[in-house]
């Protein structure tokens, strides 16, 4: 004979569920475990840069390909968070410089997806960047990952009301269990607000993702490693072309030379797997800075 | 408590849930523009390109290596005002059109700390000044 449940011991029992999922991290909403991608995050090219930051950015560039094509197991995909190329106000060498970007990306031998970052829109507002490269902000699947493209630059600091507008009603269409990955240039959290490592209206884009747990916010912009909980795992990718400071110490934000002993310090990219229902990070420096572990994947 | 008692009393609570909910509050009245948000503001969207006091002095270079103009030295005639709304709410060149996240309340509050910026305009012509109206905005 089945036994009865008094109201109390349901009650108990229910809060007793809830806090043990509580306090062992376990998400009250499960994603799907089923599925699995590797995607690798590059970020900040700056084609074309010549300079003192680097003097030799086409070298550091093939030297993070050839790690690339080192990566065992292969990715299945390779997210670019902008800033593919160094800016300029001249039309056709910013066409130039999209395009020799775009024949690099390809020659990963894998799908790519990029957002526009300021460098890259500066000039005509991304219009050069979404003919060679792609839309400006958009949505795909792979590998059950939904992954979202955003554009927190072309138009200033932040996502335009047309772009929040599609991003509200794509979102609508997914499942509550669905695996998310987002992308954009800058963070969408207040990272350092006085030198633009932020988006206007980034609590927005949280709020519409906020019914997923199992997600990841992946920008670029501020050429060094860092992860920040806020309305979900942020990571920032690694840059090809050179390191920047921490936020805080420095008033104005300036790059410093490249020295010559440890020319490709904190330069490198970034590997995401995700497999049996979680994320799982790794972060692959050509040299990585002083106390820093970089992890072989 | 019987097994008819308790269904009864299962759908009494179905039949009241949801709970009526309490009347919407009214919509708080706009506030009138005021130098203070424009100064809460200022910090939030301008300072890094034109300076803390918007002289120019920039935190961040734009991604041409330039600095973003000065700002403190565009108030103080009868037109500015006008043309600071207008700049800040429809950008141009590599300034972002503000009007496209802010109001316009937000827009005029922002003029009037960016006219405020200039050391040329005395506070005593500010606060005999009416400012900017929504009518003056686009």
């Amino acid at each position: 004979m089945a036994k009865r449940w008094t109201r109390r011991q349901f009650l108990g029992g229910m809060a007793l569920t809830v806090l043990s999922a509580w306090a062992g991290g376990v998400p009250l909403r499960r994603a799907r475990a089923a599925g699995r991608l590797r995607a690798v995050h590059l970020s900040d090219f700056h084609w074309g840069y010549r300079g003192a930051y680097n003097r030799h950015p086409e070298a550091s560039l093939q030297a993070v390909w050839s790690r690339i094509a080192a990566l065992s197991p292969k990715p299945d995909l390779a997210v670019v968070t902008g800033d593919l190329i160094e800016a300029t106000g001249d039309a056709a060498q910013r066409q130039a410089r999209l395009t020799e970007v775009k024949a690099l990306l390809d020659r990963l031998g894998m799908p790519w997806h990029a957002v526009p970052g300021e460098h890259d829109a500066f000039g005509d507002g991304g219009q050069r960047f979404e003919a060679v490269i792609g839309p400006r902000y958009y949505h795909r699947r792979l590998g059950g990952v939904e992954i979202f493209g955003l554009d927190n630059v072309s138009r200033g600091p932040f996502l335009d009301p047309g772009q929040l507008s599609w991003l509200e009603h794509e979102v609508k269409t997914l499942a509550d269990d669905s695996v998310v990955l987002v992308l954009s240039h800058a963070p969408l959290f207040p990272l350092f607000i006085p030198w633009n490592w932020y988006t206007y209206n980034g609590d927005v884009v949280y709020r519409l993702f906020r019914r997923f747990s199992a997600k990841q916010f992946l920008f670029g912009h501020i050429h060094q490693a860092l992860d920040r909980v806020q309305g979900g795992m942020n990571r920032a990718g690694l840059p090809t072309s050179w390191p920047l400071p921490e936020p805080g110490p420095l008033v104005r934000l300036e790059p410093w030379p490249q020295g010559a002993t440890h020319p490709e310090m904190g330069l490198g990219f970034r590997v995401l797997d995700w497999q049996d229902g979680q994320f799982q990070e790794a972060s692959v420096y050509l040299e990585p800075p002083p106390g820093t572990l970089g992890v072989a994947p | 408590m019987s097994r008819a008692s308790a269904m009864l009393a299962l759908g009494a609570v179905a039949a009241f849930w949801p709970l009526p909910q309490k009347p919407p509050r009214p919509a708080p009245q706009p506030a009138a523009p005021s130098i203070v948000e424009g100064a809460r503001l200022y910090h939030h969207a301008c300072l890094s390109c034109h300076g803390p006091r918007g002289d120019g002095q920039a935190l961040v270079l734009l991604p041409n290596g330039q600095a973003a103009p000065p700002l403190d030295h565009l108030a103080g005639t009868a037109k500015a005002m006008p043309e600071l709304l207008r700049a800040i709410g429809e950008g141009g060149g590599a300034m972002p059109a503000w009007g496209l996240v802010m109001t316009p309340r937000e827009i005029q509050s922002l003029a009037l700390y960016v006219a405020s910026l200039n050391p040329a305009s005395g506070p005593s012509d500010r606060a005999d000044s009416p400012g900017p109206t929504p009518a003056s905005f686009r």
